[in-house]
């Protein structure tokens, strides 16, 4: 998803975004090879609040984003709209690449935290440890293999 | 209709995605950055660091390398292992199950308050009691869960009025527990309006712990909740006995540090005139823990909004001003803890999670609270069985004699209310630095949009949330001298109650 | 009397069309919605229009469909992730 994102030109540092105002509204034109998509959701979604957003498609690469305020409106409340929309969006570009170049290391070491054989193999011990004390205690020796049906008996109910 | 263009220029920070650890951040006053991490650490950079940072520029040599590696925003050296033991530790309660169990021993109660979140029947109103056999139930169904600690929390109605569902669930759940062998915790919130000295005995020598409502000084208190009665006015008789019981703790020998009662404060319009005033009472009365919680807008209290309400810019405002206040007196020698910044701060400043039901991702609606009706009604929280009581039946899951914990947990509303609550899959949240600290309540959200997802920047809470942990992270990153964090620190220290006497409460 | 008939069009690949065609159940109260699709689009037409709320229905529509589409979005990622069932 955010391919071409990740492939903005290193050296190519500033871009210039442009904007459209009336005096009610304020429609900001977004590049989708720059800004991927999840980041022009993401910022526009911050705007429900206190503004009407609109996405429309003006060719397969563009973007407008158009956001009318819901309370008063004047052409520097729109500009100024339109300069924390662009803030937003950069946030939310940056906040994309990071989330997918580390995804891979988010997924491990959350396999790790919850599934990591250390784990299992501590459970594994703990549970051999447990077999050898019921088999001591159990003077009989007629030991019950587990049945996995605790619907009887087992949780102290009633 | 004039028509202008215009280009607003956008500067990129260079990014070397390979050089990063998984990290979220965001924007703190005086152009500081705050990065956090899924395990709960994080680090505040100036901006010009921040940007090293994502261009892979911040070398080993760099002051706050050591850190950034430590804590997993550095990718090359980065001890992957470590960091599942922590984020393992921060999450262990994921699987545990409730541990929070609200008893509704009975709806009847004396008081009216203004904001009255909790249904209330009038005195005469018996047939709202809870039996002795649906609260045998209770406790049956309770010990069930996995979890290790169970917290059994009386309510109401004023809950008191019941005594003897109260003194049943405390001696058959400790005798049920020789058997379980949990940690058993017995907690009761009373307005202390019915109390009497032979209940106060009880309670005393069976450790149950009290928590009374406190809404300020006289005026305030006895404005939110009028009620006359033989003692007196509400607020004297509150005073009457937070005074005698802390009175009995000391002649019994407890550490008051730790046996004391306990209060919670309602916040009113009326409190926001008077706030100074109310924690300075709660100084004065050697209470140690002051939670300043904004009201919902929503249920019983929309008929009283006009009078007692404010919008959350304004509680915001207060609560920063009160947070302040908390921080100079303590910085003074008095010890006194704000009750959900101490829950963030112990996200922020220690390995482990309070497991505080409503402040974790998913929340603990189901799985780390249950609230038992007086009829037997089990709801994944006592929210919901107020929502429940306002005419909408979406939040029972069924009669708790005909409910296993294992059915509870596994309740497709308990389901939906996870699934609505994962900040990782929700917008706004999923890419929010509070992440690691912050949880929503859907049903807040249902009760204010009818959607139990919500519209994150449309969402009070949200706002509450984010700037009560931004107000804590400025005040942290401010800290020049280390004084604010050591006191923020002891806020996350919980000492454990010595255990009871022999003859007190294993009858 | 009713307000105008207003229309809007969502783009398909902006706005997730299940989730527009859902929300448009729950606008019965306030006036009658009627869907037209196109290939890459579809077209709301708002028709007896309660006047009260004439000047914001299409504007608030369009912010729900865009929550809503934001959500959708944000929960296919967490399952693609594994985050989420």
């Amino acid at each position: 998803m955010s391919d071409t994102a990740a492939n903005i030109d290193q050296e190519q540092l500033v871009d210039e975004l442009q904007f459209v105002e009336d005096g009610t509204r304020v429609a900001v034109l977004v590049d989708e090879e720059l800004y991927p998509r999840d980041a022009v959701y993401g910022a526009a979604y911050l705007f429900v609040d206190r503004a009407w957003v609109f996405l429309s498609r003006n060719d397969d690469k563009q973007i407008e984003v158009r956001l009318r305020p819901k309370d008063a409106s004047s052409p520097e409340i729109l500009t100024a709209l339109a300069g924390e929309f662009a803030n937003e969006l950069l946030n939310q570009v940056m906040r994309v690449r990071i989330s997918d170049s580390t995804q891979k290391i988010r997924e491990y070491y959350m396999a790790r935290a919850f599934f990591s054989t250390s784990t299992q193999s501590s459970i594994d011990q703990l549970l051999a440890e447990l077999d050898e004390e019921e088999l001591a205690d159990d003077d009989l020796e007629i030991s019950v293999p587990w049945s996995g049906d605790e619907s009887e008996g087992g949780t102290g109910a009633g | 209709m004039t028509v202008r263009k215009g280009t607003i220029q956008l500067r990129h920070p260079r990014l070397d995605a390979d050089a990063v650890g998984p990290f979220r951040f965001g924007h703190l006053a005086n152009e500081r950055v705050v990065l956090t991490h899924d395990t709960g650490e994080w680090h505040v950079l100036d901006q010009p660091d921040f940007e090293r940072l994502l261009a892979g520029e911040l070398d080993a040599e760099h002051p706050q390398h050591a850190a950034l590696l430590d804590k997993g925003f550095l990718r090359d050296g980065m001890d992957a292992e470590t960091i599942a033991a922590r984020f393992r530790r921060k999450k262990r309660w994921l699987g545990m199950g409730p541990h929070l169990h609200v008893v509704i021993t009975t709806l009847r109660c004396n008081q009216s308050c203004k904001y009255c979140h909790a249904s209330r029947t009038d005195m005469d109103r018996v047939d709202t009691d809870m039996s002795l056999e649906t609260a045998k139930h209770v406790v049956d169904t309770a010990l069930q869960s996995p979890s290790p600690y169970i917290a059994f929390e009386f309510q109401g109605g004023e809950p008191t009025v019941n005594m003897d569902v109260i003194k049943f669930v405390v001696e058959y759940g400790r005798e049920k527990n020789r058997y379980e062998k949990k940690t058993l915790d017995f907690s009761l919130v009373t307005n202390m309006t019915y109390m009497t000295e032979e209940n106060a005995e009880w309670l005393l020598a069976n450790d149950v712990l009290l928590c009374t409502s406190l809404d300020g000084p006289k005026h305030v208190h006895d404005w939110n909740r009028p009620w006359t009665g033989k003692s007196g006015a509400a607020y004297d008789s509150v005073m009457k006995w937070i005074e005698y019981f802390n009175r009995r703790y000391v002649e019994m020998g407890r550490d008051p540090e730790l046996w004391h009662v306990d209060a919670l404060m309602t916040t009113t319009r009326k409190t926001l005139d008077h706030w100074r005033e109310v924690i300075d009472l709660y100084v004065s009365l050697g209470i140690r823990n002051v939670h300043l919680r904004p009201l919902n807008p929503f249920g019983f209290i929309m008929k009283t909004w006009r009078v007692v309400g404010y919008d959350m810019d304004e509680f915001l405002a207060f609560y920063e001003e009160a947070l302040d206040h908390i921080i100079e007196l303590n910085q003074q020698g008095v010890q006194l803890i704000e009750g959900t910044a101490a829950v963030f701060l112990k996200k922020i400043l220690t390995p482990d999670d309070p497991n505080f039901v409503d402040i974790r991702s998913p929340i603990g609606a189901g799985t780390g609270q249950v609230a038992y009706n007086y009829d037997g009604t089990v709801f994944p929280s006592d929210e919901g069985r107020m929502v429940d009581a306002m005419g909408n039946g979406l939040w029972a899951l069924g009669k708790v004699d005909q409910l296993s914990a294992d059915d509870i947990i596994r309740h497709p509303t308990v389901k939906t209310m996870a699934v609505a609550s994962l900040l990782d899959s929700l917008p706004q949240c999923s890419t929010c630095w509070n992440a690691p600290y912050c949880g929503v309540r859907p049903l807040h959200n249902f009760m204010m949009g009818g959607d139990l997802f919500g519209q994150r920047p449309n969402t009070p809470k949200c706002k509450q949330h984010m700037t009560i942990a931004r107000l804590l992270f400025e005040r942290l990153d401010a800290d020049t001298d280390g004084s604010v964090e050591r006191i923020f620190r002891r806020w996350t220290m919980e000492r454990p109650r010595e255990t009871p006497p022999q003859d007190a409460g294993t009858n | 009397m009713p307000a105008e008939a207003q229309t809007i069009e969502l783009h398909g690949s902006l706005y997730d069309l299940a989730a527009v065609r859902e929300l448009a159940g729950q606008y019965g109260g306030v006036a009658r919605l009627s869907l037209e699709e196109g290939d890459h689009a579809v077209t709301v037409r708002f028709d007896d229009i309660d006047t009260d709320v004439a000047d914001v229905l299409v504007d608030h529509f369009c912010n729900h469909a865009l929550v809503e589409t934001v959500r959708r979005n944000s929960q296919a990622e967490a399952r693609l992730r594994g985050e989420l069932a």
